[in-house]
């Protein structure tokens, strides 16, 4: 027989009709009134309510900042009201009534929207915990989450910090998306994975509108749903809820197929409607039982129909061949490398949209540097990537911590790479894997190393497998990666690796991930060999492919094997990847050697999509343009091409002196004429930059070491978010030779202090855009110049005047990219 | 008072003509524009026409009989508020927001090309100003019907109606209704979204002279396409 508990319904409403005064905290008023309180939970038990929610919805340290009560007293006082009404109601009925820790979201948008930081929102939702803990909640419901990574926090604050039962319900939009693009599947398998005990739906819509949804979100899990639609939709006219209670229970029995829970009502709802949903389920001839009378082997029968892994917004299901981007990975790279160490986030994330761009479905992140902090470098990445990037991430690292702590801020599910067969390393490892709900890499080596035959492998494979599933990781989450040698090398280990690959596939029947590229290291004209292997290794079950999706003929093989294995039905992607292509000539041999070929600009064209000039590579410049003309019209690849050429009869320093910077001088002169206008001043300067980079890059490779001209920390200070006219000032500055180290937005002051010191900067700019964000920008300034001496700071935005930055302490004040110019020139003499 | 969330939004976007207001929030003096940018112009309008998702909020409040703000309007303080209210029976609030969506398109484009994240950002004021715009076109026309007028939008953060009002304006309005949330230094977070107070009288409202004429919105006029003054 069918079993559901009843949850209770909206409560806002029913505190203003008692008296909430406008602008009222609810947890205040129910501090001052806990006989009002009590009365609308005991109104809910008597219309049948066996889950009631304390009146704690809005009980955060955060959200009570101000508020003439705490958060601990909050809790506490609304958890005892709660408790004295559920006592009195298990009595009056003989039935066990539960009282939820009810907490929503933290109520403003975290990193990177807003300015909530992951680690201050758990540590918010830790207190709530930990206060409803000790008032003797039975369980903990946070609902009407919108925002994945806020969830996230939450979850993990329940769990690390009670034992209590965890459920959560997340708001959608009739587009399946939150407010913030959260997917069903993605808050499905993500929560899933942290371990709550059901999740499900709250608010925004009714229950017709949501039932779809609610099917969709049962696709993703094994988990029990929780469901609690508004009254309906409101009314266009009045904003009254539509519903009556008996129309919404009638649309509420569609539900009853569903592997349900739990039921209740939101926003509109009133005790009718809990009795309404009552008298339908009798006659439905469900049972209506209290919250612990669910026995979870009841719910967790059978396996999600669908897996996969996912960001917030973007689910890679599984099923079929998907590529993993390889090239955020330093190993090889200096310009990677440096990059790190100079958290220069946006050079990565650059070449993460570029492999975003050429189709890659996962991108693999691995940040391992000498003399880089690889777990604090592993959190500043992933917190960056995940502003830019769409796609699941995979975190590579053979460092249990450095993935425990990328997991953790992940707002999503990733995959891990990797685990070996090594005890030790499983030992670490699968702890952490358990507890995140992440899909993992397992290699098949241990700390005796490779296995040199195919068998070896498999039996590697085979342990790994065990070790998981004992510990609770389903099956469905591993994907086992054979070990791909160079065949240069060792040429019979081709063969192994791709007879390992089929037994794993066929007879374990797990995924099998490989790093296709090492195997035609050392060899000319590589792409060959790695296409033809890619081929093979999928033709043997090969289904995610670690490649350099950048290269073409990679990933059109990729895209032909889709058509032939069926997965591409009706050919539909191979078809419009090669709508707008001009196949080369058969005897071209314009492409790359894998593994090598750059990340190369974004192309800004579709996913996956490729056209002829971008093959080319190079752009083609009319003889006649100057350097000059190329800049003043913003032509990147001109530029660049243009300077490229000089560079054959002139030295570097006298392109950047003689073309590049008049140039720039002659754009600026214009500028402030007013002949051009601010988007052709930053095309013109991009333009330059393109120049300046390859020039760059060519010095450095003679080894002359830094060509910069000084270095500067720029910043939009503590709590402000705009940073567009930072970003301006920027590009012009690094035009002009200086080394840039830009910290973004919202930036706390003892950030900017340790990047001045450890950068040996001369100088800071702070941007602020609004009055109230002006202190903050203050205290950085003082804070700077107490702690660097000598360091200089200046200052701009809109509300500034040069007499406020004066005022501050600030050395110069800079009204636009321009002065900025003239600022640093002063600075540093150059 | 329950806020209402207006659909009738959900549909404008940027058009041919909205390119002079962009330009103008960009500094544009007459400069002449080459075939690139102006490309990047119309791939940028493009691109933030597909990130957004336009929602509105809004409710109406009936002024008390001795002229008195309503409690639930406790927030509006100051003069200029007061003066601007002044002869209205109806205090009209109200709450857009482009959504997300588009703080994550321009942050990416920011990383792309600096350029056409600036074009985006002025792109997307303009959009937010037009939502409104449309918005209140159709309210005007309603309003008139029934021999009622409406004055021009007022916004926490003018005159002296402080900045920290955005809060519980916030609140009242219930503005996370539609996505939208602010942060404790009083930053609208998506960042393409607009509160204004209107108020709603019986006979019309005279502000400075408006003329159709030297408005820089001439060709996209939102209000002219509706068949009604922005000033009444």
């Amino acid at each position: 027989m069918k079993k559901i508990t009843l949850l209770d319904g909206g409560m806002g409403t029913m505190l203003q009709a008692r008296g909430l005064a406008p602008g009222e905290h609810p947890e205040v008023f129910g501090f001052n009134h806990p006989d009002i309180i009590r009365r609308v939970h005991m109104s809910y038990i008597d219309a049948g309510s066996r889950i009631i929610y304390a009146n704690t919805f809005g009980a955060n340290p955060r959200k009570l900042a101000g508020q003439p009560i705490d958060t601990r007293t909050a809790i506490t006082n609304a958890i005892h009201s709660a408790r004295q009404a559920a006592d009195a109601g298990a009595e009056r009925y003989g039935e066990k009534v539960a009282v939820a820790l009810d907490l929503g979201p933290i109520g403003e948008l975290l990193e990177p929207l807003g300015t909530v930081t992951f680690e201050d929102a758990y540590e918010a939702y830790k207190e709530s915990v930990l206060a409803g803990k000790e008032a003797g909640a039975d369980l903990i419901l946070f609902e009407t989450f919108t925002d994945l990574l806020d969830a996230k926090a939450a979850v993990l604050a329940a769990k690390e910090n009670s034992d209590l039962p965890v459920w959560i319900t997340m708001t959608f939009e009739a587009s399946g998306r939150t407010f913030t693009g959260t997917a069903l599947g993605a808050f499905a398998m993500t929560m899933e994975g942290l371990g709550v005990d059901a999740l499900g739906i709250n608010c925004s819509l009714g229950p017709s509108e949501i039932l779809p949804l609610a099917r969709e979100l049962s696709e993703w899990t094994s988990l029990p749903l929780i469901i609690k639609p508004n009254a309906g939709l409101p009314d266009p006219e009045t904003g009254e809820y539509l519903l009556s209670a008996k129309n919404f229970s009638e649309e509420m029995k569609a539900y009853l197929d569903l592997p349900l829970i739990a039921m209740g009502g939101c926003c509109g709802s009133n005790p009718d409607f809990i009795r309404s949903l009552c008298q339908m389920l009798d006659r439905e001839g469900v049972k209506r039982v209290s919250w612990d009378d669910h026995r979870p082997e009841e719910f967790l029968r059978s396996k999600p129909r669908r897996r996969g892994i996912c960001s917030s917004t973007d689910i890679c299901e599984f099923g079929g061949v998907r590529v993993i981007g390889e090239r955020l990975n330093p190993t090889g790279k200096k310009k990677f490398q440096e990059a790190l160490l100079r958290h220069d986030m946006d050079y990565i994330c650059k070449i993460a949209l570029a492999e975003e761009d050429a189709g890659a479905d996962i991108l693999d992140v691995n940040v391992g540097v000498p003399g880089g902090d690889e777990k604090a470098l592993m959190v500043e990445v992933v917190k960056a990537l995940q502003g830019v990037i769409s796609l699941p991430l995979q975190i590579d690292s053979g460092d249990a911590d450095v993935v425990a702590a990328a997991l953790r801020v992940y707002a999503g599910r990733p995959l891990v790479n990797s685990i070996t067969a090594d005890n030790e390393r499983l030992d670490r490892f699968l702890p952490v894997l358990k507890k995140y709900g992440a899909a993992t890499v397992g290699l098949c080596l241990d700390e005796d190393g490779i296995p040199q035959t195919a068998e070896g492998r498999f039996h590697k494979a085979q342990y790994i497998l065990d070790r998981c599933m004992s510990f609770g990781i389903p099956k469905e989450d591993l994907l086992i990666d054979c070990l791909t040698l160079t065949v240069s090398a060792q040429q019979d280990q081709a063969r192994e690796t791709l007879a390992a690959l089929r037994m794993v596939h066929e007879k374990l029947g797990l995924h099998a991930c490989l790093g296709v590229s090492n195997i035609s290291f050392g060899l000319p004209a590589r792409s060959h060999i790695t296409e033809n292997f890619l081929i093979q290794a999928m033709q043997c079950g090969l289904d995610f492919a670690i490649i350099n999706p950048n290269t073409l003929a990679l990933m059109d093989a990729v895209s032909a094997f889709k058509v032939l294995s069926g997965e591409d039905k009706n050919c539909e992607a191979y078809i419009e990847r090669f709508a707008n292509r001009i196949e080369p000539a058969a005897t071209s041999s314009g492409q790359k050697g894998s593994g090598n070929s750059p990340a190369g600009a974004s192309s800004g064209s579709g996913a996956g999509k490729t056209s002829a000039a971008s093959l080319a590579g190079g752009a083609s410049t009319s003889s006649e343009m100057t350097v000059e003309q190329a800049v003043l019209k913003g032509l990147k690849q001109e530029t660049r091409a243009l300077s490229e050429t000089l560079l054959a009869d002139h030295s570097e320093e006298d392109v950047i002196n003689n073309y590049l910077i008049p140039a720039l001088d002659k754009v600026g002169d214009l500028y402030e004429k007013q002949v051009i206008f601010l988007p052709q001043l930053i095309s013109s300067a991009n333009a330059a930059t393109a120049a300046f980079d390859m020039i760059k890059e060519r010095i450095q490779a003679q080894g002359s070491g830094d060509v910069s001209n000084g270095t500067i920390v720029i910043c939009t200070v503590k709590g402000d978010i705009h940073d567009i006219g930072k970003n301006i000032v920027k590009v012009i500055l690094e035009n002009y030779g200086y080394r840039l180290i830009d910290l973004g937005r919202d930036v706390p002051v003892e950030n900017v202090v340790k990047a001045a010191r450890e950068s040996g900067a001369g100088l800071v700019g702070l941007s602020a855009l609004m009055t109230t964000t002006l202190p903050a920008m203050e205290e950085t300034i003082h804070a700077v110049h107490a702690s660097c001496p000598g360091v200089k700071v200046f200052v701009g935005g809109a509300v500034l005047t040069p007499e406020y930055a004066r005022k501050m302490g600030a050395d110069y004040y800079a009204a636009d990219a321009r002065e900025s110019v003239e600022v640093a020139k002063k600075v540093f003499g150059k | 008072m329950i806020p209402i969330i207006d659909d009738s939004i959900r549909s404008v976007r940027l058009t041919r003509e909205d390119r002079s207001e962009v330009l103008r929030y960009l500094g544009y003096r007459g400069q002449t524009i080459g075939p690139e940018l102006d490309a990047l112009f119309s791939e940028a309008i493009n691109k933030v026409n597909r990130a957004v998702a336009p929602r509105l909020i809004y409710c109406r409040y009936q002024r008390k009989a001795d002229e008195s703000l309503p409690d639930d309007l406790y927030f509006l303080t100051g003069r200029d508020i007061t003066e601007h209210l002044k002869g209205c029976q109806e205090i009209l609030l109200i709450a857009a927001t482009l959504g997300s969506g588009l703080d994550r398109a321009i942050h990416v484009e920011e990383v792309r090309d600096t350029t056409s994240a600036l074009i985006m950002d002025s792109a997307g004021s303009t959009l937010i100003e037009a939502v409104l715009d449309s918005y209140e076109a159709m309210l005007r026309k309603d309003l008139r019907k029934q021999g009622l007028y409406l004055t021009s939008r007022f916004s926490p953060g003018y005159g002296d109606l402080p900045l920290a009002s955005q809060n519980p304006f916030g609140q009242a309005l219930e503005v996370h209704r539609i996505g939208l949330t602010m942060t404790a230094e009083h930053i609208m977070v998506p960042r393409k979204s607009v509160t204004a107070v209107l108020g709603i009288a019986n006979r019309p409202i005279h502000e400075k002279k408006k003329s159709c004429a030297s408005c820089n919105l001439n060709a996209s006029c939102r209000f002219r396409k509706a068949g009604v003054f922005c000033g009444e």
